[in-house]
């Protein structure tokens, strides 16, 4: 305390005061204006790293649901596509055993019913090659226009095919990844090459792979097959068609299989159906294909209501480090206002008073 | 006894309390006057004169008043706090303003500020990575990989060059203020003399007090210089260990000539570090580095003499010239560097596929080959360290959305994988136990987070001792105002006192002469 008080000491400290004042309700109108707690990191340090964390963490979750949305596309393109290749192939089932069942009549209807199952083998064979934004769908990360393409024809022998020499077309895969013959991950010895999987991050923690292996869905050829179980889908609709064309006692028988020694030719009934069988088979791998899509879609749907949520969790949680308070701030300002108010009249009415006002 | 004493002592008070008034009247036209330190006329009775001769013996009145000098209500104690409160309420402010202009720079929070730039070129690398390969979209993918990229190395220029110019700008300012400093010494040497001349005269010098003070306070604002009261009313200057005033002469303040640029005081601070480092430096390269050391160091001279400002606004000005400014804009370097080689050592994978399809191979890539090349380049690396400046970091004109590296040969030429391990820079973390420097390195978003909560503590805690330091000031000044000013109320008093004493001075006087009419007027004139 003073011993001594002047007109100008209280001049000196009203003004510190009333600034001081005033710089309250700066602070306070700056709140109030732009709405933020933090305007600058000094207003609170901690706040200001939290915020920053929480905006990372925003800009994660929102690309966790643009990568999510772009999967869920992929999926559901490969998912039309395998529904109408699986429609295709029970269509053609369908022809092959009422081929068997109505015998080969003659040789108009035979020669309909394979060109209706070569142009079934055409469409399974340009559904495997679907695209999505240029992307193939069942190549993976492969860079080649065309996912699978027709290596080598069918080869049939001299005189009217098909021949004992006939061997099934070859349709080759692009491959990025393993072999057919090499070990994977898992420690299971693949059938199929592999293509390098499409993934997209749905979360901090996992990536969901969003194309197919179309060599595990359609089938892989490999030389000399057509006895193979991985014979590929393509290539047996083609040798359906074939061995349809031929009336049947005709030429040569085809021959099953040609690792057979001495080769023993089959009853087309018989081989007929053991192709019908393999068919079977590879809709089921498409089915198989289907279901996997659908698991995996379901999983990205999942992880996108998650991303969702966290995104309004995110939202309140920056809100909270960094928005104001409006009515806890509105009445902090009304009060810092008041007692600005009862400043400046104190100090106007101190400053304006001295004995010379009371003398003559 | 003389019958006219009377008369003589009514004079001398007549005197005395018009003189009392005329320094009532100094004092209230001063009110307001900022450094005015209030005077009071020194009032002292008169002796008799010495009795002799036939008279002696007699009891003898007093002579009458005087004034013995005009004093000035100085406390040298509270003036003294005062200048060391404004010396470190000085310091304190120019730090935090230093502090205050630095975050600023870094927008934080908002959706302006290096971290959402950063985030914008993260998501970009992750959504190019999903946009390999197809058809329209991979094109503008990679492109804006590319404007995002652009908008993080122009946001690190424009701030790195702002914290530069900041420097350059404290740099002019301590010049003109040490050039204001000098003259202001000057002054204060020239009043001193003054001072001393009239105070030896018997003079009374207290407007050149006022005066000199309020210089001396200015100084001590500016330098943060003590002060000790010299002889004959003389105040010295100390600063930092040097004598700026001493009497009548001052010495002259001056700042070295280098550091001229804040890249002076980087290099400097480098070379000192690599002086440290082992194995230590020897010859000829240990005096290039001594040189550059020399060339970053900023050094304060009161004539011949290294001095040290220890608060006041130089000191916090040369503060921010060798520590704040250069940290800062060390730290942008070091954001900017790990940018650069996290993300160029991904761009330059051996294996890496551009947009035409073309593999980096392990062999060094031709001059005009823009394939491996780094995206990120700076045209001002750092000498010792090839760390890169943020204000130099740009990107490679030769790297365009086509030869953009996103994946690996291996997997195909559609392949996203090199673009999403970029996409992931942003929330890795630091390893310290790879052999590999760049693994070791945090990525930039987490160096910039730790610069901005470490900025906003201390600017926080800065502003937080401005306002302490002012309040202390603010008091300080209040006792010294208190004791110093003029109060109007007082000198109303003082006024009238004076007033009624020189009102009875004149009605004594009135007396004795009326008692010297009646002596010589009306004696021998009774019954007449």
């Amino acid at each position: 305390m003073t011993e001594r008080v002047t007109h100008r000491s209280i001049q000196e400290s009203s003004l510190a005061r009333l600034q001081g004042n005033l710089a309250t309700m700066g602070l306070l109108q700056a709140q109030i204006s732009s709405g933020k707690k933090i305007t600058k990191p000094s207003d609170d340090p901690a706040g200001t790293v939290s915020s920053l964390a929480v905006r990372q963490q925003l800009r994660l979750n929102d690309q966790y649901q643009v990568q999510g949305q772009d999967g869920i596309s992929w999926l559901n393109a490969q998912d039309t596509a395998l529904q109408t290749v699986s429609s295709q192939l029970r269509a053609a089932r369908t022809l092959v055993v009422g081929a068997l069942n109505e015998g080969y009549v003659t040789d108009g209807t035979r020669t309909a019913t394979s060109v209706e199952l070569d142009g079934i083998a055409q469409t399974v064979l340009s559904l495997a090659n679907t695209q999505y934004q240029g992307r193939s769908l069942f190549a993976g990360t492969a860079g080649a226009d065309q996912a699978v393409t027709l290596t080598t024809a069918a080869v049939t022998g001299a005189g009217t095919p098909p021949a004992v020499t006939y061997a099934p077309a070859q349709y080759t895969w692009s491959k990025t990844g393993l072999g057919a013959g090499e070990t994977d991950a898992t420690g299971v010895v693949r059938t199929s090459g592999t293509n390098t999987p499409v993934l997209r991050q749905i979360d901090a923690q996992s990536s969901v792979r969003v194309d197919t292996n179309g060599a595990d869905v359609f089938g892989t050829d490999v030389a000399g097959n057509g006895t193979a179980a991985s014979q590929s889908v393509f290539s047996l609709l083609r040798q359906i068609s074939d061995e349809i064309k031929t009336p049947k006692d005709a030429g040569a028988d085809i021959v099953v299989d040609p690792a057979a020694t001495p080769v023993v030719p089959v009853a087309k009934e018989q081989r007929l159906s053991t192709l019908l069988g393999r068919l079977d088979t590879a809709m089921g791998r498409v089915l198989e294909g289907l279901a996997d899509v659908g698991a995996r879609t379901n999983r990205i749907d999942h992880a996108m209501e998650i991303a969702q949520s966290n995104k309004y969790e995110l939202t309140e949680q920056l809100s909270k480090v960094e928005d104001v308070d409006l009515p806890a701030v509105m009445i902090q300002m009304s009060l810092q206002e008041t007692a600005y108010k009862a400043a400046l009249q104190v100090t106007s009415k101190v400053l304006n008073t001295s004995l010379m006002d009371f003398i003559r | 006894m003389s019958t006219f004493s009377g008369i003589n002592a009514s004079v001398t008070a007549l005197r005395a309390h018009r003189s009392a008034m005329d320094v009532i009247g100094q004092n209230v036209a001063n009110v307001n006057t900022p450094g005015y330190t209030r005077q009071r006329a020194d009032l002292e009775m008169l002796n008799a004169p010495g009795g002799s001769g036939m008279l002696t013996g007699n009891p003898v009145t007093g002579g009458g008043v005087h004034v013995v000098g005009i004093s000035r209500a100085f406390d040298a104690v509270q003036s003294a706090r005062v200048n060391v409160q404004t010396g470190d309420h000085a310091l304190q402010q120019e730090r935090a303003a230093t502090l205050s202009d630095l975050e600023a720079l870094t927008q934080e929070p908002s959706d302006a500020g290096l971290s959402k730039q950063l985030n914008k070129m993260w998501a970009a690398y992750a959504d190019a990575a999903t946009k390999v390969g197809s058809t329209n979209a991979d094109g503008a993918a990679r492109q804006s990989v590319l404007g995002a990229a652009r908008n993080v190395v122009a946001t690190l220029n424009a701030a790195w060059n702002t914290v530069d110019q900041q420097w350059s700008t404290t740099r002019t300012q301590v010049a003109a203020d040490v050039d204001a400093v000098n003259s202001m010494a000057s002054s204060v040497a020239v009043l001193n003399e003054q001072i001393q001349k009239a105070t030896t005269t018997g003079g009374a010098p207290n407007e050149l007090m006022d005066k000199r003070d309020q210089l001396v306070t200015r100084i001590v604002e500016l330098t943060g210089a003590t002060t000790q009261a010299g002889r004959n009313g003389q105040v010295d200057l100390y600063l930092g260990g040097g004598l700026l005033v001493q009497g009548n002469t001052a010495a002259a303040l001056s700042v070295s000539e280098n550091p001229n640029t804040m890249s002076d005081v980087v290099n400097g601070q480098l070379a000192a570090e690599k002086i440290a480092s082992t194995p230590a430096p020897t010859g000829s390269d240990l005096v290039a580095l001594q040189a550059l050391v020399a060339k970053g160091t900023i050094t304060v001279k009161v004539g011949e003499n290294t001095a040290t400002p220890l608060s006041g606004k130089l000191a916090g000005q040369v503060e921010a010239l060798s520590k704040t400014l250069p940290k800062a804009s060390r730290d942008y370097d070091a954001v900017a560097t790990s940018l650069a080689q996290k993300v160029n050592a991904l761009q330059t994978t051996v294996g890496g596929i551009d947009g035409n399809g073309k593999t980096i191979v392990a062999t060094s890539p031709s001059a005009t080959e823009a394939l491996g090349t780094a995206l990120f380049t700076s045209s001002t690396p750092n000498p010792f360290t090839g760390r890169i400046t943020a204000g130099g970091l740009a990107l490679n004109e030769v790297v365009t959305a086509g030869t953009l590296v996103l994946g690996m040969a291996a997997n195909g030429a559609k392949d996203g994988s090199v673009a999403v391990r970029i996409a992931a820079i942003g929330t890795s973390k630091a390893d310290p136990t790879s052999a590999d420097p760049i693994a070791r390195m945090d990525p930039p978003d987490r160096m910039w987070a730790s610069y901005v909560s470490d900025l906003g503590a201390r600017s926080s805690s800065a502003e937080a001792r401005t306002s302490a330091a002012q309040a202390v000031l603010t008091s300080s000044i209040a006792d010294q105002q208190g004791a110093a000013g003029v109060s109007l109320d007082e000198e109303s008093a003082d006024l009238i006192a004076a007033q009624r004493a020189y009102q009875g001075a004149a009605r004594v006087l009135t007396a004795v002469d009326e008692m010297l009419d009646t002596l010589i007027n009306k004696t021998g004139l009774v019954g007449r």
